[in-house]
């Protein structure tokens, strides 16, 4: 296992993680910021936001694997492993979140087929499962079955962005979650994450000096783009069916986010940190460099970051206002996030760190190289 | 078998909030949770300004987004129409808490979202639920909706009623009495 600077700052970030996992896990939801009134707070988020990472990274590999996309190709393995990595942080996450994970049991001896997230893990297994046997077919080089199993693992994971969009979409409580757009939403913003990743990723392959590639950079320039473009008509379609219908429920959420309590949030660490500053960033540039992207995609990923996190409190900042009150103005409901929680997200960003910097060894492993051959080569630290 | 249902007179609430503290005291509840609670609607304007009370808690609905919603069957509907909920499968996820359009739910100390049960211990002996029973000016009027002949049906038939976020499609087994 090498140790250096980044695995020591990784493992740090885990164990802050751990640390904010053993409060939950000791105080209950006490140690989190969620109330009766705002019952899903930054986790759901944080996991949103990584799983939504991962299925983005795939479908942008399967541009590659599938579609013969010659510039996504050089990084695609790269696409696969984080696919993994961010995934895996997104369980972790979640696993905390839940109040009662010793009863998982009943997921399995009661079903209940009428809800979402009862079909999750099924659906993110299946997708898991498949995700890991195409990275191996990539790393092992089975050129034969990567192209079906790109396409199997590409339709999974839009099958599990539907099934998240379902999730928020099918409650009737909260209009700002409820509606058709919810699974399209997700497929979207879970591309656009997954390109400001594969724009990271490039940069850090090209950094480790495996042989920059010009085209990929391009290539992912050109999607950058796009994406932002697709990205500012749903915001823009959001925004004006929100203020022109005045739906009770949704049209406050927006104001929440327009000029209320979101309003920094949405403005300063959505908007500009997501789109305006790296589309900038991005078409300023002269000569876009493979350092330029990456921070462009860093930049969106810290954005996409509060996307998810303002998605999932606007759609409950709003009271439910059970009885219709003329003279009561809307008061938002109050909502906080606490170290802890703070904790499990750092600790999740650190988990793929941990894991991007054992990816040699995992490949090895992968590769299935004995431990005599590996040490004889000196190119691994077991 | 029967199904039951409620009959709320806000024209006869005081505010007393006899019916939380009857509902705390024989559920064991703890200060920061409450099952049901009163709902306060200023009406008209100044002079000509009244107030109504409406107690709101479990609706136990027909069509109950958080039964659809749950992922082990911890909340489920009996056939006697009260929505229940099994501890024991709780995987905490609180999609409930999230679905519940009346904001029914509370979490309690063991991160499970509890709520009003209609008190079935009490129904199973004949009697009314705390809250029904505690109160001085029978608010709340339980009963069977199946039974032609009992009085929450008469009371039915005689006011003109309603029911919360109708056009939400919960069908809540909980009806109000029109001022």
């Amino acid at each position: 296992m090498k140790i250096n600077k980044w695995t020591i700052l990784s493992a740090a970030f885990i164990l802050f993680g751990l640390a904010g996992a053993a409060n939950i896990f000791i105080h209950g939801e006490h140690a989190m910021g969620t109330t009766n009134k705002i019952p899903w707070g930054i986790l759901i988020a944080g996991y949103e936001y990584f799983v939504g990472i991962s299925t983005g990274l795939l479908l942008v590999a399967a541009l590659g694997y599938v579609f013969h996309g010659k510039a996504i190709i050089p990084i695609g393995k790269s696409l696969l492993m984080f696919a993994i990595f961010s995934l895996i942080s997104g369980f972790a996450i979640l696993l905390v979140e839940l109040g009662n994970p010793l009863n998982f049991i009943h997921y399995f001896l009661t079903p209940n087929f009428t809800s979402p997230i009862w079909w999750m893990a099924p659906l993110y297994g299946i997708y898991l499962l498949l995700l890991v046997t195409l990275t191996v077919f990539v790393v092992r080089g089975n050129q034969a079955l990567i192209r079906p199993f790109a396409i199997m693992t590409a339709v999974s994971a839009i099958v599990a962005l539907i099934c998240i969009g379902f999730l928020f979409g099918f409650i009737i409580a909260r209009p700002y979650w409820n509606g058709p757009i919810s699974p399209l939403y997700f497929i979207l913003t879970s591309v656009f994450s997954g390109i400001a990743m594969a724009s990271v990723i490039a940069f850090l392959q090209e950094r480790q000096k495996t042989r920059a590639n010009f085209e990929s950079v391009k290539f992912l320039r050109m999607l950058s783009l796009s994406m932002m473009g697709v990205m500012g008509v749903i915001y823009i379609g959001k925004t004006f069916v929100g203020l022109y219908g005045q739906v009770p429920g949704k049209y406050e959420s927006l104001l929440a986010l327009l000029t209320g309590p979101l309003s920094f949030n949405y403005w300063v660490l959505e908007i500009s940190l997501a789109i305006v500053i790296p589309f900038v960033l991005i078409v300023s540039a002269r000569k876009l460099t493979a350092i330029k992207l990456g921070l462009a995609g860093l930049l969106s990923l810290t954005g996409i970051f509060f996307m998810r996190f303002n998605m999932v409190i606007a759609g409950q900042i709003t009271p439910l206002k059970v009885v219709k009150n003329p003279a009561e103005e809307t008061v938002f409901n109050l909502f906080s996030v606490t170290w802890s929680e703070w904790a499990l997200i750092i600790g999740g960003i650190g988990i793929m760190a941990m894991l991007h910097l054992q990816r040699e060894l995992l490949e090895r492993i992968i590769k299935h190289k004995p431990a005599a051959e590996l040490k004889r080569h000196g190119d691994v630290t077991l | 078998m029967a199904k039951y249902g409620l009959l709320v007179f806000p024209e006869r609430c005081t505010g007393c909030t006899a019916c939380n503290i009857a509902c705390a005291s024989h559920n064991q509840l703890g200060l920061d949770v409450s099952y049901n609670r009163l709902e306060f609607l200023e009406k008209g304007t100044y002079p000509y300004v009244k107030m109504e009370i409406l107690p709101v808690q479990c609706q136990h609905c027909d069509n109950a987004p958080c039964v659809s919603v749950c992922p082990t069957q911890a909340t489920y509907k009996r056939e006697d129409g009260i929505v229940e909920i099994d501890a024991d499968k709780c995987i905490g996820c609180k999609y409930c808490m999230a679905a519940c359009p009346y904001e029914a739910r509370q979490l309690n100390e063991k991160r499970v979202p509890e709520k009003c049960r209609w008190c079935p211990e009490m129904l199973e002996k004949g009697e009314q639920p705390a809250c029904s029973a505690t109160c001085m000016n029978e608010v709340r009027l339980f009963g069977d909706l199946e039974d032609p002949n009992s009085q929450l049906n008469k009371e039915l038939a005689k006011h003109e009623v309603y029911q919360l976020l109708e056009a939400k499609g919960t069908k809540p087994s909980i009806f109000y009495v029109k001022k």
